[in-house]
């Protein structure tokens, strides 16, 4: 898929020129408040620069009426994008990619239920303060905070804790604008059918517009974190995702040594302050020393090490405690396997790694995660779920290092997270989830010609 | 040496839950209700000033990731010696810490060309202002 062409050569003056012609798009005879120059078409790459297209153009409506009418007006190749932060192939396409950007901004809001509507074109870290200036919080939030609100449920996006499903069921009701144009609300008491699946649609059903979601008061949180021994941590995995609001660990790799993290409610003041630079250059420095030595050779310096590091704590408005931006780039894999498979999952993950001896520095992440009632989030169902995932650096090649863990998920009852790299396709989808048919159906009939399918969806569903 | 993890957080969890490692102590962005990003500018501009806004904005005037920040002729000069060419390849594809298109979806190689001109040259940093809570 990666294919690093070089844009052509073309002056600034070309650029601007092209622009300025404002030619239509191939779409049909639709023509877009924000219409595609007649230069080359420009590349799209996807956050961590592993998936990519040439697109046919951009299409970016400045409203749900105007995206309604372009899909009634147009019968090409589409494909939804949120941010770019699917590792997975959702988004390439020689069609047109189709950025809701324009709508986004809270739209309304109730005080009564804190319920809050958006559009779903909203990046996630633009929700947590305009909540708070009404009043309102979100019940949770996942790692990072750069998705928009319609990513983010499409690949069922997910936070940490034992008390809290994907951000999808946090939706109460959401429109959607079908392949052929029409518009639908649904909730769980109207079309519940469609509801539940377009929760988590991967972007094949439409263009999810917006989304009310249950929130809450605003809140504080105070985050702990410290070291422990891996086998510790698991011991008692269960009663500390029970005892805190949210409880992970980051399990280091060719070591016994995990970085832990709890977060709980707090009505203490505001203290969060940076880390030390001197510290970070320490433990930078002390990781690049790692890095070269041999995997088999590593474990020594990193245990002993990991045994100096005391704890330190962090008390934030909620959005800013559960969210951060990522700034250096990697491709993810993120597995959910039933939760009593958890920790054996994870220990043949790590041991795997230490007898094959992987050259990998980059920690896992190890957390509890609420079942839900959508037809596709990889904790649907009737049993909760860990998740684990495993990282690699984004200049880095990831195959080799995830295609040995991979098999290791599958064995454990594991479902891939739509947005993270896998490699299954729709027999064993069809296995994984009980209304995996029944999503097939409905797509088939809200987009019988297939417009908004790309190579990695007729994998996935056809 | 005694350590406290926040070390260990800038640096190891900067691949995972925060800011990057070589400028951790400074680049974690306000989020605080009230301070919405705006820029104030003429009509001609705020077609390219809603895209920046949304995308180059979120690292560009801060500083964020070592970004170079907006109007900063001492940042951006580096970067405009290697040629337009090579800057707008870097927007495009992605380049170091900053992502591919800059977070920006929808746009086109024109606009990428008209925000660059824009953070390289085209503003003074007073006319970002922070939007006043409602």
């Amino acid at each position: 898929m990666k294919s690093k062409s070089r844009h052509q050569g073309i002056t600034r003056r070309e650029l601007l020129a092209g622009a300025a012609l404002g030619a239509v798009f191939g779409a049909g005879s639709v023509q877009s408040t924000r219409a595609s120059g007649a230069a080359a078409p420009t590349p799209w790459w996807n956050w961590s620069g592993h998936q990519h297209c040439v697109p046919a153009g951009r299409l970016s409506p400045a409203s749900e009426a105007e995206l309604a009418k372009l899909l009634r007006e147009s019968n090409g190749a589409l494909r939804p994008v949120g941010s770019g932060h699917s590792f997975t192939g959702l988004v390439p396409t020689d069609g047109h990619l189709l950025v809701i950007d324009q709508l986004r901004g809270l739209i309304e809001h109730d005080p009564d239920t804190k319920q809050a509507t958006f559009g779903a074109g909203t990046r996630l870290g633009d929700m947590g303060a305009e909540l708070q200036r009404v009043g309102q919080a979100m019940l949770n939030l996942p790692d990072i905070d750069r998705q928009t609100l319609a990513g983010a449920t499409a690949t069922a996006t997910h936070g940490t804790g034992i008390a809290f499903t994907c951000l999808s069921g946090f939706v109460t009701e959401l429109r959607l604008v079908t392949p052929n144009g029409d518009v639908i609300d649904c909730s769980a008491s109207n079309n519940s059918d469609l509801f539940n699946a377009a929760r988590v649609s991967l972007g094949a059903l439409g263009v999810v517009t917006r989304m009310t979601l249950q929130n809450r008061e605003p809140y504080r949180l105070k985050a702990k974190n410290w070291v422990q021994p891996i086998e510790d941590v698991l011991a008692s995995f269960d009663e500390s995702a029970a005892a805190h609001r949210h409880f992970e660990m980051f399990p280091l790799t060719h070591s016994d040594y995990a970085l832990v993290l709890s977060i709980d409610e707090t009505d203490e003041p505001i203290n969060n302050p940076p880390p030390d630079p001197e510290e970070a250059a320490a433990f930078g420095q002390a990781m690049a020393y790692w890095a070269t030595l041999p995997p088999s050779e590593r474990q020594a310096h990193v245990d002993e090490l990991a045994q100096q590091i005391g704890p330190t704590e962090a008390v934030d408005e909620s959005y800013n405690i559960l969210s951060n931006i990522r700034n250096n780039r990697f491709n993810e894999m993120e597995y959910a396997v039933p939760l009593e498979h958890g920790a054996a999952c994870l220990r043949e993950i790590l041991q795997t790694i230490k007898d094959q001896e992987i050259d990998v520095v980059f920690p896992l992440e190890y957390r509890y995660v609420k079942r839900d009632d959508t037809w596709l989030s990889m904790s649907s169902g009737n049993e909760d779920h860990a998740a684990i995932s495993i990282h690699r650096v984004a200049s880095e090649d990831y195959r080799p290092y995830f295609d040995l863990i991979e098999p290791i998920f599958w064995k454990h009852g594991g479902r891939p997270h739509w947005g993270k790299v896998h490699t299954l396709s729709v027999k064993n989808f069809l296995q994984l989830y009980p209304r995996f048919a029944d999503f097939q159906k409905l797509r088939a009939e809200l987009d019988p010609a297939g417009r908004f399918l790309n190579d990695h969806l007729r994998k996935v569903f056809i | 040496m005694q350590l406290s993890s926040s070390g260990l957080w800038a640096v190891a969890l900067a691949l995972l839950v925060g800011c990057g490692a070589d400028n951790a102590a400074t680049s974690k962005p306000d989020k605080s209700p009230g301070k919405s990003l705006v820029v104030q500018s003429s009509s001609q501009n705020q077609p390219m000033l809603e895209l920046w806004s949304h995308s180059c904005a979120l690292c560009h005037v801060d500083g964020n990731a070592g970004a170079p920040r907006t109007g900063s002729a001492e940042e951006w000069g580096p970067r405009l010696a290697k040629g337009e060419a090579i800057l707008l390849q870097h927007t495009i594809e992605g380049f170091n810490q900053m992502p591919p298109l800059g977070y920006c979806m929808a746009c086109e190689q024109a606009d990428f060309v008209a925000m660059i001109d824009f953070m390289t040259r085209g503003v003074a940093p007073e006319t970002i202002v922070e939007r006043p809570a409602p």
